[in-house]
């Protein structure tokens, strides 16, 4: 068994277990936490495929800032108001499973017809300078979209800071 | 040389997580259980760009995954000012007792 078939092993199923776990718990702070592991998961799955970069953007960003910014909300909002005690509905439980069984089942058909090499095979590892011409990809060819991201981050912070804000008692939207 | 995981047990992972991510969207109630489960669905997603990337031998597809972050922390601090603004007017942060545009 090499690396990568260990890694796959151990990173793939805590990923699967903690985000059932992230589904299935009532409490939205069991969630918030159990996604983190996953993210975590994922990010140790990026390494064994030679993505050692993206291993790091998703620790750094999704299960730090992204994870830390969910966590904070769900404290702010307290886990009383966050999780109501309501009962499910049954039959729209049912559709649910259904559904997701469904598109499961489509998705693995697809990919089972997709025509790629399903056996294990012998390969060179990625290059050595992958993050240099990661690097030149953005900085070249994905440059505009590269642009674009940033001007739609800020977009979405001046909207949070919009939407947010505590508003005087029957204060409309700004015009 | 190294012995590699085939692509297709990456995908099959993906493809588990992005049905799981989908039926939390559908079951869930709670808007803050939804994210999470859009997360989910989102990074099933970056996972199959991953293992794609590594098939064909290109970088593209960890570029696409490295946008797919960046676009999902701009949904995400967009959704938690949506629920924090609605948390204000309501009980709880129940998405079925949002159910008119009118706040």
């Amino acid at each position: 068994m090499s690396a990568e078939q260990g890694i796959f092993a151990v990173a793939g199923g805590i990923c699967v277990v903690s985000a059932a776990n992230a589904v299935l718990r009532r409490d939205a702070l069991t969630s918030a936490l159990s996604l983190t592991v996953t993210l975590f998961s994922l990010a140790v799955l990026y390494l064994g495929l030679g993505a050692p970069y993206l291993a790091g953007v998703q620790v750094a960003v999704y299960a730090g800032a992204i994870m830390v910014l969910l966590v904070f909300v769900i404290m702010l909002l307290g886990a009383g108001r966050v999780a109501p005690p309501r009962v499910g509905r049954p039959a729209l439980t049912g559709v649910a499973v259904l559904l997701a069984t469904a598109l499961f089942a489509v998705l693995v058909s697809a990919i089972a017809r997709g025509g790629l090499a399903s056996s294990i095979r012998d390969e060179p590892v990625a290059a050595p300078d992958h993050v240099a011409a990661l690097g030149a990809l953005i900085f070249g060819r994905y440059l505009v979209a590269f642009e674009v991201t940033s001007v739609l981050l800020l977009a979405a912070l001046i909207a949070a800071v919009v939407m947010a804000r505590k508003r005087a008692s029957g204060q409309e939207w700004p015009a | 040389m190294a012995r590699l995981m085939p692509t297709q047990a990456y995908l099959y992972l993906g493809a588990l997580l992005f049905a799981l991510g989908a039926l939390g969207v559908v079951l869930r109630t709670n808007a803050l259980a939804m994210l999470v489960s859009v997360e989910l669905m989102l990074n099933a997603v970056n996972l199959t760009f991953v293992a794609a990337a590594r098939e064909f031998g290109d970088l593209d597809g960890q570029v696409i995954a490295f946008f797919v972050i960046a676009v999902a922390a701009a949904e995400v601090v967009v959704g938690l000012a949506i629920v924090i603004d609605v948390a204000r007017r309501r009980p709880s942060t129940d998405v079925d007792e949002v159910s008119e545009l009118r706040g």
